[in-house]
């Protein structure tokens, strides 16, 4: 590609308006490609300030709160660096530390939806973990091994004659569904993709033995977006 | 760059050096300069509070883990860091929607005709350039570019809405784009 082509590329990835080919060719290139990434970033510099002039608007003390109490809850090792925090591998203690944030996001009033779903990219990623979180403060807890995922429902009730049932939401594609459960079990499957930025997952509540067509049928009981720490 | 703008990007780089090392209060202090910028921005991607809300949780907790990946060497201020991780995160929520698992009606539909604010302390010359720049340009592509940047829309959705083919919207946007590029330099 000749760089004048691969600049309106970067350009249209930047405003986000790439999708299919187009989008899977421009984050290709964006890994591969030292020079397409600069190009990207000069575009993000050139069209940013349409952000950045965005009129001010102050968010609910309430946001605050549940930054704080899910902040202060993994920086009991404030000590240590953010870099060894982050990065090293995830002991145990840090499953504990994130159910206690978990927790503690939920203990709030919080009428929305969803919570953070965090996936860290380690040397060894040997465990990662997520959450997705309910309106009423129940939610499923996901820890990830390297070629499994395992869905930890806590505090969830679901209305008798459903199961629910957790899909994969991917740009631009359909829903995928990953696998029905139930409450008080565990469900342990294999991700059907790498995880990757724009990824997030959802839990649906469906009919016993799960959609029965590839869409979800019944309402969204918790939702979370990958995020890659 | 004013001496304001110059003494407010120093201090915002000096405090996310102390959010990298898990200083709490810094994280705080870093919270309480920018959210309402970057509220701002989540609330206008999704033209939803409680959306918003939820993704400048997810903004911060990210700034939290990720803070030591700021780099003020590559020349990228912070608030541009900050302002690019609020849009992408407010962006990937709006496909989600928009993907039909959750209806965000109102959201769909909106049309990008927001002006650039002018009352902000922190508007730059930079800023004022491309509010500039991008009124130099012809309006469709003004108009489908600022779409575009807030709406995580489509070529095909820009053209729908226009009501032009979509070959004529790729032209006018690319056109634009570079366009905008040179004006920019210039």
């Amino acid at each position: 590609m000749t760089p004048e082509p691969q600049d309106i590329l970067a350009s249209e990835y930047v405003l986000g308006l790439l999708e299919g080919e187009a989008l899977r060719e421009a984050e290709a290139l964006l890994h591969a490609n030292a020079g397409f990434a600069a190009l990207v970033q000069s575009w993000e510099r050139r069209l940013m300030p349409l952000a950045e002039t965005t009129p001010e608007l102050p968010p609910p003390p309430q946001v605050w709160r549940r930054i704080a109490a899910a902040t202060r809850a993994n920086s009991t090792d404030a000590t240590q660096p953010a870099g060894l925090r982050a990065r090293g591998g995830m002991p145990t203690g840090f499953i504990r530390t994130r159910r206690g944030m978990f927790l503690a996001v939920c203990g709030s009033a919080v009428a929305a939806l969803v919570v953070v779903v965090t996936m860290s990219i380690s040397p060894q990623p040997a465990r990662q973990i997520a959450m997705l979180k309910n309106r009423d403060g129940g939610g499923f807890i996901v820890a990830q091994t390297k070629t499994d995922m395992i869905i930890t429902p806590s505090h969830i009730t679901l209305p008798s004659g459903h199961v629910a049932e957790l899909w994969l939401l991917a740009p631009n594609h359909a829903p995928q569904a990953i696998g029905v459960f139930q409450p008080g079990h565990s469900l342990d499957i294999k991700l059907p993709t790498t995880p990757s930025p724009g990824l997030s997952l959802a839990v649906s509540l469906e009919p016993p033995g799960g959609a029965p067509g590839p869409t979800p049928t019944g309402p969204i009981i918790a939702e979370g977006v990958i995020t890659i720490l | 760059m004013d001496d304001a703008a110059t003494l407010a990007r120093a201090e915002l780089t000096a405090c996310l050096a102390r959010v990298a090392a898990s200083d709490h209060a810094a994280l705080e202090y870093l919270y309480k300069q920018t959210s309402a910028k970057l509220f701002g921005i989540c609330n206008r991607i999704l033209s939803d509070k409680a959306a918003a809300e939820d993704v400048l949780q997810e903004v911060y907790l990210i700034v939290w883990n990720r803070a030591t990946q700021f780099d003020p060497s590559r020349g990228v201020s912070p608030i541009t860091w900050l302002a690019t991780i609020a849009r992408n995160r407010a962006l990937d929520r709006r496909r989600a929607y928009a993907r039909g698992f959750v209806p965000l009606d109102e959201a769909a539909d909106i049309a990008d005709t927001v002006p650039l604010a002018d009352h902000s302390v922190e508007i730059t010359e930079r800023d004022q350039r491309l509010n500039a720049c991008l009124s130099g340009l012809d309006d469709r592509a003004a108009r489908a570019i600022r779409e575009a940047f807030f709406g995580g829309v489509t070529y095909q959705m820009l053209a729908t809405r226009a009501n032009i083919p979509l070959a004529t919207m790729k032209s006018l946007v690319r056109r634009g784009l570079m366009q905008l590029k040179t004006c920019l330099e210039t």
